[in-house]
């Protein structure tokens, strides 16, 4: 199949089944809540070595507290490890930033799924940094922990949502240069970053070092993707096809298969439109690990 | 498909009626007779709903006024097979109506008595008149909303009891009475109008708030929880000011209880607060938060 004249290989991404949850920051300007979005989605690259897989969504259309906010997805491998990381982000990023405050975003994609939900305990944790003068407040059916900060209180809900999500859906761009890589990367960057439900938690939504699993080091669990690195190709069995110097890769975390089908078809769509990219193709483990299968051309139609 | 049972006062009594037998979940599902033939006391015989009331039963199209009452959009999901029940006349005389409702929608076209919601766990009470003293006393859950003015100790503790509501909202348009919410550990009590000498007596957790001028020893006793006043008060002096600033969660707050159709001015969405701590003399853990936006 050739999408834009170039060549979408028949094959699939391999996802994973993660939890996933939403975080609203809000604070007294957008500088403030990016800041502390930033901080608490940072270092979250890849749930191997930083524990949660963090990205921020966007804008949130409503906060609760009327200020601005944005929304950010965090994607761990159980509901434990979900609330073992956001205690330390929300209380090391968005606690310590002026002014903030922070909710449960709720999970409107699994309206009517309550059964699937979870809660995980996060203000009723972080509340003990008030060294027993924080307070809380019930408004409607909510929790609300009140813990004072030097420059007043800092607001954080009492539980946030957590629902099975994906991890890992990914496509993987083989241009005929570095450049025209790149380029692609961040066209299909832009268009997948007006998809809600989605984050790409590479930086910029771009990764280079892409993994395969096991070393031939026995201490390693996971290495470069060697059959994508086109400085060893020859050395090994490639799978660059001739006239590709370059690999980028992007990964994508979502609340649902949808969102992340949908990213992934206007990423892969971009991307072809741009000059010098010569095929698309992805990432699995030959459908043994990963219970979701993103087929790129059945995504594509 | 879901029925109104409207009861329409016939007579009113000569003496007080012990009514807490009326409330949705009894007439739910029962006949005209049937409700006609429900107990109630008044003083000390036995009198059925039929000696005082006539009963009508109807269906009730939901989408019949096209919007809903926020109130009951809020509260009731998951109570749709029960019945709603509308009271029409000035039921003065007829105490704890409503009391212990755990579901459902109640409706009084006039004014209550005593204990109306007193002990209530859940659904929605609206009284379009005033109500009498003890209000939503050891409320545990659901709404009250009166349109008009309420007697003494809504949402209190009773005599020997140590805590008074533990949760829900009572939302009233007109005044209140002394005692407000005293002994409180958890909930919600929004007055537009005036209230009486001590709210928050003792109050342990929650919130109260008052629109209105609120008369002496505003908080006397609390151990936890918020007063919230929109008018200057001289406090008690064991109460200490703590500092002016923006309260995170008066935007929350201020957005349900607009969302519940209580009246708040647009210019106190988003305004500064003095806060004082106390009562001291029970630990200082309380809060009263003036608001500065007059």
């Amino acid at each position: 199949m050739y999408l834009n004249g170039v060549e979408i290989e028949e094959t699939f991404a391999e996802a994973f089944t993660m939890r996933g949850t939403r975080v609203t920051v809000t604070a007294v300007n957008e500088r403030w809540a990016r800041y502390a979005a930033l901080a608490a989605t940072g270092f979250a690259t890849s749930v191997i070595g930083c524990g949660v897989e963090a990205g921020i969504e966007g804008p949130t259309a409503s906060t609760p507290d009327g200020r601005f906010g944005l929304d950010c997805l965090f994607f761990a491998f159980s509901k434990e490890d979900m609330e073992k990381h956001l205690i330390k982000r929300i209380g090391q990023a968005i606690m310590t930033t002026p002014t903030s405050a922070c909710f449960d975003g709720e999970l409107p994609e699994f309206q009517g799924q309550g059964d699937t939900l979870n809660k995980v305990n996060i203000g009723g944790k972080l509340r003990f940094f008030g060294d027993s003068y924080q307070a809380s407040k019930v408004i409607g059916n909510q929790r609300y922990w009140r813990i004072p900060v030097m420059d007043g209180e800092f607001l954080v809900q009492e539980e946030f949502t957590v629902a099975k999500a994906i991890g890992g859906g990914n496509f993987l761009i083989l241009a005929e240069s570095a450049e025209a890589a790149l380029l692609a990367a961040e066209a299909a960057v832009e268009e997948m970053r007006t998809i809600r439900g989605v984050i790409l938690p590479f930086p910029g939504g771009v990764v280079r070092s892409g993994s395969q699993v096991g070393s031939n080091y026995k201490f390693l669990s996971a290495s470069t993707n060697t059959a994508y690195c086109p400085t060893i190709r020859g050395r090994l069995d490639s799978l660059l096809p001739d006239g590709v110097n370059a690999v980028l890769e992007i990964v994508i975390d979502g609340l649902t298969f949808e969102a992340v089908s949908r990213a992934m078809q206007v990423g892969i769509n971009a991307a072809t439109q741009v000059p010098g990219v010569q095929r698309i193709t992805a990432g699995n483990y030959g459908g043994r690990l990963g219970k979701h299968h993103f087929h790129l051309q059945e995504i594509l139609i | 498909m879901k029925t109104q049972v409207t009861l329409v006062l016939k007579k009113i009594p000569s003496v007080p009626v012990e009514a807490e037998s009326i409330n949705p979940e009894n007439v739910t599902e029962k006949g005209i007779q049937e409700i006609e033939s429900m107990l109630l006391w008044c003083g000390n015989r036995q009198a059925r709903v039929g000696d005082y009331f006539d009963v009508e039963i109807a269906s009730l199209e939901e989408t019949k006024n096209g919007v809903a009452d926020p109130v009951f959009n809020s509260s009731n999901k998951g109570q749709k097979n029960l019945a709603k029940l509308v009271l029409q006349g000035d039921l003065s005389k007829f105490k704890r109506l409503g009391q212990g409702m755990a579901a459902g929608e109640m409706v009084i076209q006039g004014s209550v008595g005593f204990h109306a919601g007193a002990l209530m766990r859940g659904g929605t009470l609206v009284i379009q008149e005033n109500a009498a003293d003890w209000l939503g006393a050891h409320m545990e859950g659901g709404h009250i909303r009166v349109k008009g003015s309420v007697g003494h100790f809504v949402g209190s503790a009773y005599r020997g009891k140590t805590k008074g509501m533990t949760g829900g909202t009572i939302l009233i348009g007109g005044n209140a009475g002394q005692m407000l919410g005293a002994r409180m550990a958890r909930g919600l009590i929004a007055v537009e109008g005036d209230c009486g000498d001590v709210p928050g007596f003792g109050m342990m957790a929650g919130t109260i708030l008052i629109q209105g001028t609120p008369g002496i020893r505003v908080g006397a006793k609390m151990h936890r929880g918020t007063v919230i006043l929109f008018q200057p008060k001289v406090l008690l002096p064991t109460f200490y000011y703590n500092c002016t600033y923006k309260v995170p969660f008066w935007s929350l707050l201020y957005n349900q209880l607009i969302r519940e159709g209580f009246s708040l001015p647009a210019s106190s969405q988003d305004v500064s607060f003095r806060r004082y701590s106390g009562d001291a003399n029970e630990g200082g853990k309380g809060e009263i938060l003036i608001c500065l936006c007059h």
